[in-house]
């Protein structure tokens, strides 16, 4: 008989490179870096580590076929002769590296394990890579003119229309995530920017301007995985945290062809929330969680992920920034580390950095950005659009 | 009327919305003010999406409308600007248009006459009993040296019409005259991008001027039929000026060259020309009309067309007077040059290099060019593209065929600012199509400033990239004319 997740699963140490234009990294230094950050928070030697799975989205970009199978992490990371599995679901990849990891070890199949999302996007020009590849990927002629911001833009089109959500809306949550960035030593901008400047930036996909936009952005981080029994063997100290929940959910491809589709939220994060929720007992969200990275591709979806994951009801999104309810202050403190707007996003990184912000937050590590006794976190990707998303639920 | 006449069924047009007025070519290469009598009035453009087969395809469609697709035996295509050298655009069409297989297609190449040698072959056919009904479909955009003053002259559109038999045809073709002319006024070869011209007061003179003359006064004798009868003639002509020598000099027909030639609206439409004059011409007959079709190049034609009762039953459809009266004035000559392609730009204007498979752009072709989804035969929800499994109901290999209407209105939109295109901003709909149907594609044509949820579009066949050195073509959105 299947059972939930919650508590069958631990993590005991976390890295993460500086997420940024790393020209200077390659795709396999960024690995190497946040493993062995892992590794050295774990208090655990390499050859511990009885399996690794790597999620990466994109090997083109990367060059050399940087991604592509397991066998990259082998050398680099000495997992050599162990088993590697790539993984990829578009922008949940990270979390699929944690969350498949995380079934080996609730399985009893493994007692050690890492999981490592790793993207290199900056070895080509920023428009080479994701908008380029919708045109020269991608169906041969249905749909040519899409882009990421566009398909989350037309979502904002009609949020405006029907909510009354506004740019000046969209802007706060830049802002608010600038502000964030500042405070986070590994977060790609460390700026803050004005409302004004958001408002007056130049169009992209309308109504989405160029502050609406997360960067293109390298990165890597790391995650070792083991049962609760040998966490409190290995981390003496209590200094790890526990899976409370993970949910997954797939929809169509052909979104945008959907009939009845209406353009309000995600189907895919309200699925995947769901799913989460129901493993780690949680009923109440925004009571019971103390801090959220959510996936905050385009601001527009930050807004309509504080819908889809229950924060608020659906159209309230607006008024949830609004409020500042969202902000480091706020009572629902969301993307403290700066969200994907000041981290990027390295789409096989993502999610498995958000888990190293949510690892800090439950052990206190979060200095500047710090939330007062946070015991439960939650992560969450979107990706395809639309077409996957995945929550996963930490706490002590 | 005789008994199963052969004539025209139906008669299709399309016009681009775009118009250059010729004073801003005028004005661009500062033409000595002798040109000036010839740059007046408009020439239609097509777009920078927007081919002789994107263009037929809509004179097709709007030909075909309440025609029954399944009894059309044929398709004939002409043009002198083809897309390719070998790929017929006929076989798109056809499939573009839901014609059956088994019919016969045929491109008919190399000459601005080939509209009317395709036209005379359409009705042999039916007359010989080998085709009930053949659609007859011409286009051109033709393209001349930049700075010459006919590149002003000339239009870009296309025509089409349903040649068949029997009781519900709208004017008989009652008669054909032809004389051939080995002869050069306007040529081109493969190799070169624009047309070529030598002595033209002689071309005029001897090719124009003398072998028109001499069908019409072939046909006047074989069918002996006095000038005074005939109602209006309808005459390919390269310009105005050609046009009222023609006219001039045509004796006691020359009363019958009272109706508009679109040379000052729409330009010299090439092969297109008598077909979307004769669309003209319909709007306004009588029953019992005479009207002499003229086609010319490589020697010269003329039909005998008579006007039936059947004119008073056309059907309600878009009408060549709504194309011509929707139009948006196109005031950038540069970006004339840029849509034509007639500028070496670095990046060209399209994205380099998609992916592409000719298999599996076979494999779709009745979903991608003829705007087929599928509605799931257990919850009856539509789809576009579809599989083998609904996803609505996730029943399996369980739906009918259908094809997609073409109007529609927006769900939502963005505008696009910083992709690859020949004109940014590039509009992004999603749209709820009638009768069912969700369809994500590009805007074209309309201001990105109109866009808004709700407006009504149609959706048009479109040129989008080259890819693998053939071209892709598929559906856009645009706002309703």
């Amino acid at each position: 008989m299947a059972e939930s997740i919650k508590d069958r699963v631990a993590i005991i140490g976390m890295g993460s490179t500086k997420f940024g234009e790393n020209f200077e990294m390659s795709f396999l230094d960024m690995a190497v870096e946040a493993a062995y950050e892992a590794y050295q928070d774990a208090g655990i030697d390499p050859k511990e580590v009885q399996a690794g799975w790597l999620g990466t989205f994109a090997p083109d970009q990367a060059g050399g076929f940087m991604g592509q199978a397991g066998s990259f992490l082998a050398t680099a990371i000495s997992l050599k002769d162990r088993p590697v599995t790539r993984v990829t679901n578009y922008c949940a990849t990270g979390m699929e590296a944690i969350r498949n990891a995380a079934f080996a070890v609730a399985a009893g199949v493994f007692d050690i394990v890492i999981a490592v999302g790793c993207e290199k996007m900056r070895d080509v020009g920023p428009r080479e890579s994701l908008i380029k590849q919708i045109i020269t990927h991608g169906h041969p002629i249905i749909g040519k003119g899409q882009t990421a911001p566009g398909m989350f833009a037309m979502m904002a089109t009609v949020h405006f229309k029907r909510f009354g959500t506004t740019k000046e809306d969209l802007a706060k949550v830049a802002v608010k995530n600038h502000y964030n960035g500042v405070r986070n030593p590994k977060a790609h901008f460390r700026k803050e920017i004005k409302l004004e400047q958001a408002l007056k930036a130049p169009l992209i996909s309308d109504p989405l301007g160029l502050f609406d936009c997360c960067p293109t952005t390298d990165g890597a981080a790391a995650a070792i995985l083991t049962t609760p029994a040998l966490a409190k063997q290995i981390k003496k100290n209590g200094e790890y945290i526990l899976v409370k929940g993970m949910g997954l959910s797939v929809v169509t491809d052909t979104r945008y062809f959907e009939p009845g589709n209406e353009y309000t939220g995600f189907h895919a994060t309200q699925n995947a929330a769901k799913l989460a929720y129901k493993d780690a007992g949680i009923k109440d969200p925004v009571k019971e969680l103390d801090c959220a990275e959510v996936h905050d591709c385009f601001t527009i979806t930050e807004i309509l992920n504080y819908e889809d994951l229950g924060l608020c009801k659906k159209g309230e999104g607006g008024a949830f920034i609004r409020e500042g309810r969202s902000a480091l202050s706020g009572d629902m403190p969301v993307n403290t580390s700066g969200g994907l707007k000041s981290c990027g996003h390295p789409i096989g990184a993502s999610g498995v950095r958000m888990t190293y912000e949510i690892y800090q937050q439950l052990l206190g590590r979060a200095g500047d950005r710090q939330i007062k006794d946070a015991e439960l976190g939650l992560i969450h990707n979107l990706g395809g659009p639309g077409s996957v998303a995945c929550v996963a639920i930490y706490g002590r | 009327m005789a008994n199963n006449p052969v004539g025209i069924k139906a008669v299709g047009s399309y016009i681009p919305i775009q118009r250059i007025d010729r004073q801003v070519i005028m004005q661009a290469w500062e033409f000595p003010k002798d040109l000036a009598v010839m740059m007046v009035g408009e020439r239609s453009m097509a777009h920078a999406d927007e081919d002789v087969l994107t263009m037929s395809s809509e004179a097709v469609l709007n030909c075909l409308e309440g025609q029954e697709a399944s009894s059309v035996d044929g398709l004939y295509f002409a043009s002198t600007s083809s897309p390719y050298w070998e790929k017929a655009t006929s076989s798109t069409l056809a499939v573009v248009a839901d014609l059956r297989a088994d019919i016969a297609v045929a491109d008919f190449a190399n000459s601005v006459r080939s509209s009317h040698m395709a036209l005379k072959a359409a009705v042999d056919a039916v007359k010989a009993g080998s085709a009930r009904n053949i659609v007859v479909a011409a286009s051109d955009i033709r393209l001349n040296e930049p700075e010459y003053y006919m590149e002003a002259m000339m239009g870009d559109g296309a025509g089409a019409l349903l040649v068949g038999q029997g009781g519900n045809i709208i004017c008989e073709i009652l008669d054909y005259c032809t004389v051939n002319q080995e002869f050069f006024d306007v040529w081109r070869k493969k190799e070169d991008s624009y047309l070529n011209y030598d002595d033209e007061r002689f071309a005029n003179l001897y090719g124009y001027l003398n072998v028109t003359k001499q069908a019409v006064q072939g046909l006047l004798k074989k069918s002996g039929l006095k000038p005074e009868d005939v109602s209006k003639t309808v005459a390919f002509a390269p310009h105005g000026a050609a046009y009222m020598a023609l006219a001039k000099g045509s004796g006691p027909l020359a009363m019958s060259f009272n109706q508009d030639p679109l040379l000052m609206s729409v330009g010299n439409l090439g092969n297109a020309s008598t077909f979307l004059q004769l669309a003209l011409v319909l709007e306004d007959s009588s029953p019992g009309d005479r009207i002499l079709l003229v086609g010319y190049g490589d020697g010269a034609d003329v039909f005998l067309l008579r006007v039936t009762d059947g004119i008073k039953n056309l059907p309600k459809k878009r009408s060549i007077r709504d194309w011509l009266n929707s139009k948006k004035m196109f005031s950038s000559y540069a970006k004339y040059l840029k849509y034509r392609e007639m500028l070496k730009l670095k990046e060209g204007i399209w994205p380099k290099d998609p992916f592409t498979s000719i298999a599996y752009l076979y494999r779709e072709q009745k979903q991608d060019l003829g705007l087929h989804g599928k509605k799931c035969n257990k919850c009856g929800t539509v789809w576009f593209p579809a599989g083998r499994v609904c996803y609505a109901c996730q029943t399996k290999d369980d739906y009918s065929d259908v094809k997609l209407s073409r109007r529609g209105k927006i769900v939502t939109f963005t505008v696009e600012r910083a992709i690859p295109a020949p004109e940014t901003p590039v509009g992004m709909t999603v749209v709820d199509l009638d009768g069912g149907g969700r369809f994500l594609t590009q805007f074209t044509e309309g201001n990105v400033d109109e866009l808004k949820i709700g407006l009504d579009i149609e959706l048009g066949l479109r040129k989008y990239h080259e890819a693998k050195g053939f071209n892709h073509y598929f559906w856009k959105s645009r706002p309703v004319r």
